[in-house]
Protein backbone atom coordinates (compact mmCIF):
# COMPACT_ATOMS: atom_id res chain seq x y z
CA UNK A 1 0.00 0.00 0.00
CA UNK A 2 1.59 3.80 -1.33
CA UNK A 3 2.20 6.09 1.59
CA UNK A 4 0.17 8.18 -0.72
CA UNK A 5 -2.96 6.26 -0.63
CA UNK A 6 -2.77 5.93 3.52
CA UNK A 7 -2.33 9.69 3.96
CA UNK A 8 -5.10 10.45 1.46
CA UNK A 9 -7.14 7.91 3.75
CA UNK A 10 -6.08 9.51 6.83
CA UNK A 11 -7.04 12.97 5.87
CA UNK A 12 -10.56 12.28 4.18
CA UNK A 13 -10.72 10.19 7.39
CA UNK A 14 -10.25 12.97 9.91
CA UNK A 15 -12.64 15.58 7.42
CA UNK A 16 -15.23 13.25 8.06
CA UNK A 17 -14.36 12.39 11.89
CA UNK A 18 -14.25 16.29 12.67
CA UNK A 19 -16.96 17.06 10.32
CA UNK A 20 -19.78 14.21 12.71
CA UNK A 21 -18.09 15.56 15.79
CA UNK A 22 -18.95 19.24 14.84
CA UNK A 23 -22.63 17.78 13.88
CA UNK A 24 -22.76 16.12 16.90
CA UNK A 25 -23.94 12.98 15.59
CA UNK A 26 -20.93 11.48 17.43
CA UNK A 27 -23.44 11.89 20.48
CA UNK A 28 -25.37 9.06 21.49
CA UNK A 29 -28.59 11.64 23.00
CA UNK A 30 -28.63 13.31 19.57
CA UNK A 31 -28.93 9.63 17.77
CA UNK A 32 -31.16 8.32 20.02
CA UNK A 33 -33.80 11.47 20.13
CA UNK A 34 -33.74 11.12 16.40
CA UNK A 35 -35.32 7.81 16.55
CA UNK A 36 -37.79 9.22 19.21
CA UNK A 37 -38.51 11.81 16.65
CA UNK A 38 -37.34 14.29 18.98
CA UNK A 39 -33.83 15.75 17.14
CA UNK A 40 -33.82 15.29 13.50
CA UNK A 41 -30.09 15.93 13.09
CA UNK A 42 -29.08 12.77 11.89
CA UNK A 43 -32.36 12.94 8.96
CA UNK A 44 -30.95 16.61 8.10
CA UNK A 45 -27.39 15.64 7.96
CA UNK A 46 -28.08 12.63 5.67
CA UNK A 47 -30.37 14.55 3.69
CA UNK A 48 -28.21 17.01 3.17
CA UNK A 49 -25.51 14.89 1.96
CA UNK A 50 -27.27 13.43 0.03
CA UNK A 51 -28.68 16.17 -1.87
CA UNK A 52 -24.97 17.78 -2.49
CA UNK A 53 -23.38 14.65 -3.43
CA UNK A 54 -26.02 14.04 -6.10
CA UNK A 55 -25.16 17.23 -7.57
CA UNK A 56 -21.50 16.75 -7.04
CA UNK A 57 -21.50 13.44 -9.38
CA UNK A 58 -24.35 15.13 -11.29
CA UNK A 59 -22.01 18.18 -12.06
CA UNK A 60 -18.54 16.22 -13.28
CA UNK A 61 -20.55 13.40 -15.15
CA UNK A 62 -20.18 14.77 -18.64
CA UNK A 63 -16.25 15.95 -18.07
CA UNK A 64 -15.60 12.13 -18.00
CA UNK A 65 -13.21 12.85 -15.09
CA UNK A 66 -14.15 9.23 -13.31
CA UNK A 67 -16.25 6.55 -13.99
CA UNK A 68 -19.75 6.80 -12.03
CA UNK A 69 -19.77 3.87 -9.35
CA UNK A 70 -21.88 1.38 -10.18
CA UNK A 71 -23.41 -1.06 -7.42
CA UNK A 72 -25.46 -3.86 -7.27
CA UNK A 73 -27.02 -5.14 -4.01
CA UNK A 74 -29.95 -7.26 -2.73
CA UNK A 75 -33.13 -5.39 -2.35
CA UNK A 76 -34.03 -8.25 0.42
CA UNK A 77 -30.81 -7.90 2.27
CA UNK A 78 -30.80 -4.30 2.58
CA UNK A 79 -34.63 -4.30 3.92
CA UNK A 80 -33.77 -7.27 6.45
CA UNK A 81 -30.53 -5.89 7.09
CA UNK A 82 -31.53 -2.45 7.80
CA UNK A 83 -34.22 -3.52 10.39
CA UNK A 84 -31.64 -5.28 12.44
CA UNK A 85 -28.80 -2.83 11.90
CA UNK A 86 -31.87 0.31 12.88
CA UNK A 87 -32.41 -2.09 16.34
CA UNK A 88 -28.45 -2.14 17.15
CA UNK A 89 -27.66 1.53 16.25
CA UNK A 90 -30.30 2.20 18.49
CA UNK A 91 -29.37 0.14 21.52
CA UNK A 92 -25.48 1.02 21.03
CA UNK A 93 -26.80 4.93 20.34
CA UNK A 94 -23.71 5.47 17.54
CA UNK A 95 -23.65 3.85 14.05
CA UNK A 96 -20.19 2.29 12.93
CA UNK A 97 -18.32 5.85 11.83
CA UNK A 98 -20.00 8.00 14.25
CA UNK A 99 -18.98 5.16 17.06
CA UNK A 100 -15.22 5.89 16.12
CA UNK A 101 -16.10 9.64 16.42
CA UNK A 102 -17.46 9.43 19.76
CA UNK A 103 -14.33 7.48 20.93
CA UNK A 104 -12.21 10.40 19.76
CA UNK A 105 -14.51 12.63 22.05
CA UNK A 106 -14.31 11.03 25.00
CA UNK A 107 -17.46 8.29 25.05
CA UNK A 108 -15.79 5.56 26.61
CA UNK A 109 -18.63 3.23 26.28
CA UNK A 110 -17.79 2.88 22.68
CA UNK A 111 -14.96 0.60 23.09
CA UNK A 112 -17.25 -1.95 24.65
CA UNK A 113 -19.11 -1.13 21.09
CA UNK A 114 -16.50 -2.05 18.99
CA UNK A 115 -15.70 -5.21 20.90
CA UNK A 116 -19.39 -6.12 19.97
CA UNK A 117 -19.20 -5.07 16.25
CA UNK A 118 -16.37 -6.96 15.39
CA UNK A 119 -17.96 -9.78 17.73
CA UNK A 120 -20.83 -9.64 15.43
CA UNK A 121 -18.97 -9.42 12.16
CA UNK A 122 -17.58 -12.66 13.62
CA UNK A 123 -20.81 -14.12 14.33
CA UNK A 124 -22.17 -13.03 11.09
CA UNK A 125 -19.31 -15.04 9.39
CA UNK A 126 -20.59 -18.47 10.77
CA UNK A 127 -23.87 -17.26 9.51
CA UNK A 128 -22.91 -15.71 6.00
CA UNK A 129 -23.52 -19.45 3.41
CA UNK A 130 -26.97 -18.90 4.60
CA UNK A 131 -27.54 -15.78 4.33
CA UNK A 132 -25.68 -15.74 0.94
CA UNK A 133 -27.63 -18.73 0.02
CA UNK A 134 -31.21 -17.13 0.58
CA UNK A 135 -31.06 -13.57 1.20
CA UNK A 136 -27.74 -11.89 0.06
CA UNK A 137 -28.65 -13.93 -3.55
CA UNK A 138 -32.23 -12.58 -4.17
CA UNK A 139 -33.80 -9.42 -6.19
CA UNK A 140 -30.29 -8.15 -6.59
CA UNK A 141 -31.15 -4.40 -7.87
CA UNK A 142 -28.94 -1.64 -9.01
CA UNK A 143 -28.84 2.20 -9.54
CA UNK A 144 -32.61 3.64 -10.30
CA UNK A 145 -32.53 5.07 -13.54
CA UNK A 146 -34.24 8.00 -14.13
CA UNK A 147 -34.08 11.25 -16.48
CA UNK A 148 -31.96 14.21 -15.33
CA UNK A 149 -34.91 16.40 -14.70
CA UNK A 150 -36.17 13.68 -12.33
CA UNK A 151 -33.17 13.38 -10.39
CA UNK A 152 -32.85 17.29 -10.19
CA UNK A 153 -36.41 17.20 -9.11
CA UNK A 154 -35.62 14.62 -6.52
CA UNK A 155 -32.57 16.94 -5.12
CA UNK A 156 -35.28 19.79 -4.93
CA UNK A 157 -37.03 17.93 -2.76
CA UNK A 158 -34.54 16.32 -0.59
CA UNK A 159 -33.14 20.40 -0.36
CA UNK A 160 -36.82 21.08 0.64
CA UNK A 161 -37.60 18.59 3.27
CA UNK A 162 -34.40 19.25 4.69
CA UNK A 163 -34.91 22.83 6.09
CA UNK A 164 -38.43 21.96 7.23
CA UNK A 165 -36.90 19.39 9.27
CA UNK A 166 -34.36 21.27 10.45
CA UNK A 167 -36.11 23.63 12.71
CA UNK A 168 -36.56 19.96 14.66
CA UNK A 169 -32.93 20.01 15.35
CA UNK A 170 -31.90 21.12 19.08
CA UNK A 171 -29.69 24.59 19.43
CA UNK A 172 -26.70 24.42 21.27
CA UNK B 1 -9.96 29.78 12.69
CA UNK B 2 -13.13 30.36 14.60
CA UNK B 3 -15.28 28.14 12.88
CA UNK B 4 -13.07 25.61 14.10
CA UNK B 5 -13.19 26.13 17.49
CA UNK B 6 -17.21 25.97 17.73
CA UNK B 7 -18.82 23.15 19.49
CA UNK B 8 -20.77 22.36 17.01
CA UNK B 9 -22.02 23.31 13.72
CA UNK B 10 -25.55 23.95 12.20
CA UNK B 11 -26.39 19.90 11.14
CA UNK B 12 -26.50 21.46 6.80
CA UNK B 13 -23.30 22.66 7.17
CA UNK B 14 -22.07 19.37 8.56
CA UNK B 15 -24.42 17.63 5.59
CA UNK B 16 -22.91 19.99 3.18
CA UNK B 17 -19.19 18.78 3.99
CA UNK B 18 -20.21 15.05 3.71
CA UNK B 19 -21.71 15.32 0.80
CA UNK B 20 -19.00 17.28 -0.77
CA UNK B 21 -16.76 15.25 0.94
CA UNK B 22 -18.22 12.26 -1.00
CA UNK B 23 -17.39 13.08 -4.33
CA UNK B 24 -14.15 14.69 -3.60
CA UNK B 25 -13.01 11.28 -2.54
CA UNK B 26 -14.37 9.94 -5.48
CA UNK B 27 -12.90 11.99 -8.11
CA UNK B 28 -9.13 12.01 -6.31
CA UNK B 29 -8.87 8.29 -4.41
CA UNK B 30 -11.32 6.46 -6.14
CA UNK B 31 -12.88 5.27 -2.99
CA UNK B 32 -16.22 5.83 -1.09
CA UNK B 33 -16.26 6.66 2.81
CA UNK B 34 -17.25 3.11 4.55
CA UNK B 35 -16.71 1.73 8.24
CA UNK B 36 -18.09 -1.70 8.87
CA UNK B 37 -15.47 -3.74 6.73
CA UNK B 38 -12.89 -2.68 8.54
CA UNK B 39 -14.72 -4.51 11.72
CA UNK B 40 -14.72 -7.73 9.50
CA UNK B 41 -11.12 -6.70 8.64
CA UNK B 42 -10.19 -6.92 12.73
CA UNK B 43 -12.32 -10.19 13.46
CA UNK B 44 -10.75 -12.26 10.62
CA UNK B 45 -7.14 -10.70 11.74
CA UNK B 46 -8.27 -11.91 15.62
CA UNK B 47 -9.56 -15.25 14.66
CA UNK B 48 -6.26 -15.55 12.57
CA UNK B 49 -4.13 -15.42 15.42
CA UNK B 50 -6.10 -18.45 16.97
CA UNK B 51 -7.45 -19.79 14.52
CA UNK B 52 -5.73 -19.58 11.16
CA UNK B 53 -6.72 -22.55 8.70
CA UNK B 54 -10.94 -21.61 9.67
CA UNK B 55 -9.65 -18.15 8.56
CA UNK B 56 -8.42 -19.69 5.50
CA UNK B 57 -11.58 -21.43 4.42
CA UNK B 58 -14.15 -18.98 5.26
CA UNK B 59 -15.35 -17.89 2.26
CA UNK B 60 -17.19 -14.69 4.20
CA UNK B 61 -13.14 -13.46 5.25
CA UNK B 62 -11.65 -14.55 2.29
CA UNK B 63 -13.70 -11.45 1.00
CA UNK B 64 -11.47 -9.50 2.52
CA UNK B 65 -8.56 -10.81 4.19
CA UNK B 66 -5.84 -12.41 2.80
CA UNK B 67 -3.34 -12.52 6.06
CA UNK B 68 -2.58 -9.51 8.24
CA UNK B 69 -1.76 -7.25 5.35
CA UNK B 70 -5.39 -6.89 4.39
CA UNK B 71 -5.24 -4.77 7.47
CA UNK B 72 -2.97 -2.05 5.74
CA UNK B 73 -5.90 -1.12 3.58
CA UNK B 74 -7.48 2.07 2.57
CA UNK B 75 -10.92 2.13 4.81
CA UNK B 76 -8.79 1.09 7.69
CA UNK B 77 -6.49 4.15 7.69
CA UNK B 78 -10.37 6.05 6.95
CA UNK B 79 -11.48 4.94 9.99
CA UNK B 80 -8.46 5.75 12.08
CA UNK B 81 -8.43 9.15 10.31
CA UNK B 82 -12.10 9.06 11.46
CA UNK B 83 -10.86 9.08 15.50
CA UNK B 84 -8.35 11.57 14.77
CA UNK B 85 -10.43 14.15 13.01
CA UNK B 86 -13.23 13.65 16.44
CA UNK B 87 -10.02 14.48 18.69
CA UNK B 88 -8.91 17.29 16.58
CA UNK B 89 -12.81 18.83 16.82
CA UNK B 90 -12.62 18.25 20.65
CA UNK B 91 -9.71 19.33 20.42
CA UNK B 92 -9.78 22.76 19.12
CA UNK B 93 -13.57 23.37 20.86
CA UNK B 94 -12.32 22.39 24.55
CA UNK B 95 -15.53 20.06 24.36
CA UNK B 96 -13.47 16.66 25.68
CA UNK B 97 -15.49 14.75 27.93
CA UNK B 98 -14.85 11.36 29.71
CA UNK B 99 -18.08 9.76 29.69
CA UNK B 100 -18.98 6.18 30.48
CA UNK B 101 -22.76 6.04 30.29
CA UNK B 102 -24.88 8.57 28.20
CA UNK B 103 -27.59 10.73 29.81
CA UNK B 104 -29.93 9.84 28.15
CA UNK B 105 -29.28 5.90 28.67
CA UNK B 106 -28.91 7.09 32.57
CA UNK B 107 -32.49 8.49 32.52
CA UNK B 108 -33.83 5.10 31.35
CA UNK B 109 -31.51 2.23 32.77
CA UNK B 110 -29.34 3.84 35.68
CA UNK B 111 -25.95 5.07 35.73
CA UNK B 112 -24.58 1.28 36.50
CA UNK B 113 -21.24 1.46 34.06
CA UNK B 114 -21.74 -2.59 33.37
CA UNK B 115 -25.36 -2.51 32.27
CA UNK B 116 -23.99 0.31 29.73
CA UNK B 117 -21.18 -1.71 28.31
CA UNK B 118 -22.82 -4.66 28.06
CA UNK B 119 -26.00 -2.31 26.45
CA UNK B 120 -23.13 -1.25 23.98
CA UNK B 121 -21.49 -4.83 23.29
CA UNK B 122 -24.99 -6.32 22.20
CA UNK B 123 -26.47 -3.15 20.21
CA UNK B 124 -22.81 -3.34 18.36
CA UNK B 125 -22.93 -6.82 17.14
CA UNK B 126 -26.86 -6.81 16.22
CA UNK B 127 -25.80 -3.72 14.03
CA UNK B 128 -22.47 -5.16 12.71
CA UNK B 129 -24.52 -8.46 11.84
CA UNK B 130 -27.09 -6.29 9.77
CA UNK B 131 -24.76 -3.93 8.44
CA UNK B 132 -22.84 -7.36 6.89
CA UNK B 133 -26.17 -8.26 5.61
CA UNK B 134 -27.24 -5.51 3.95
CA UNK B 135 -23.45 -4.93 2.87
CA UNK B 136 -22.96 -1.29 4.46
CA UNK B 137 -23.60 0.72 6.85
CA UNK B 138 -24.73 4.63 7.51
CA UNK B 139 -21.56 5.74 5.62
CA UNK B 140 -20.83 2.86 3.39
CA UNK B 141 -24.47 1.73 2.25
CA UNK B 142 -26.94 5.03 3.14
CA UNK B 143 -25.54 8.01 2.13
CA UNK B 144 -23.25 6.28 -0.29
CA UNK B 145 -26.11 4.49 -2.03
CA UNK B 146 -28.41 7.22 -0.89
CA UNK B 147 -26.25 9.70 -3.41
CA UNK B 148 -25.58 7.29 -6.09
CA UNK B 149 -29.25 6.30 -5.94
CA UNK B 150 -29.35 2.77 -5.63
CA UNK B 151 -32.38 0.63 -4.79
CA UNK B 152 -30.66 -1.20 -2.15
CA UNK B 153 -29.34 1.84 -0.96
CA UNK B 154 -32.70 3.54 -0.21
CA UNK B 155 -34.41 0.57 1.20
CA UNK B 156 -31.54 0.32 3.40
CA UNK B 157 -32.23 3.69 4.93
CA UNK B 158 -36.28 3.69 5.11
CA UNK B 159 -35.83 0.14 6.82
CA UNK B 160 -32.88 1.30 9.51
CA UNK B 161 -34.92 4.29 10.37
CA UNK B 162 -38.07 2.40 11.18
CA UNK B 163 -36.61 -0.60 12.88
CA UNK B 164 -34.53 2.34 15.21
CA UNK B 165 -38.46 4.50 15.34
CA UNK B 166 -39.55 0.98 16.96
CA UNK B 167 -36.79 0.31 18.94
CA UNK B 168 -36.19 3.33 20.40
CA UNK B 169 -40.06 4.14 21.53
CA UNK B 170 -39.76 0.61 23.28
CA UNK B 171 -36.60 1.34 24.93
CA UNK B 172 -36.05 4.67 25.80
CA UNK B 173 -39.61 5.37 26.31
CA UNK B 174 -39.54 6.29 29.73
CA UNK B 175 -37.63 9.51 29.87
CA UNK B 176 -36.26 11.58 26.62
Amino acid sequence: MEILSILSALLFGSIFGFVLQKGKVSKFNVIVRQFLLKDFTVAVIMLYAIAIGISFFYTIKPYNLVDIPVRESSMLAAAIGGAIFGIGMTIFGYCPGTGVAALGQGSLDVISGILGMITGAAVFEIFYPFFEANVMSKYIAGVIVMPNYLLILVVVILLSIAPVLNGFCSKN
Amino acid sequence: MNIFKKVSWPARWAGMCIGFLYGVTWLTVKQLPGTSTTFVRLAAAIENLFVPNYVKNSAYFNKYFSGFVSLLNWQTFFVIGILIGASISVFLSGDFKKEYVPSLWKDNFGSSKIVRFIGAFIGGAIMLFGARIAGGCTSGKAIAEGILMTYSGWIFMCSLFASGIVTAFLFYRRKS
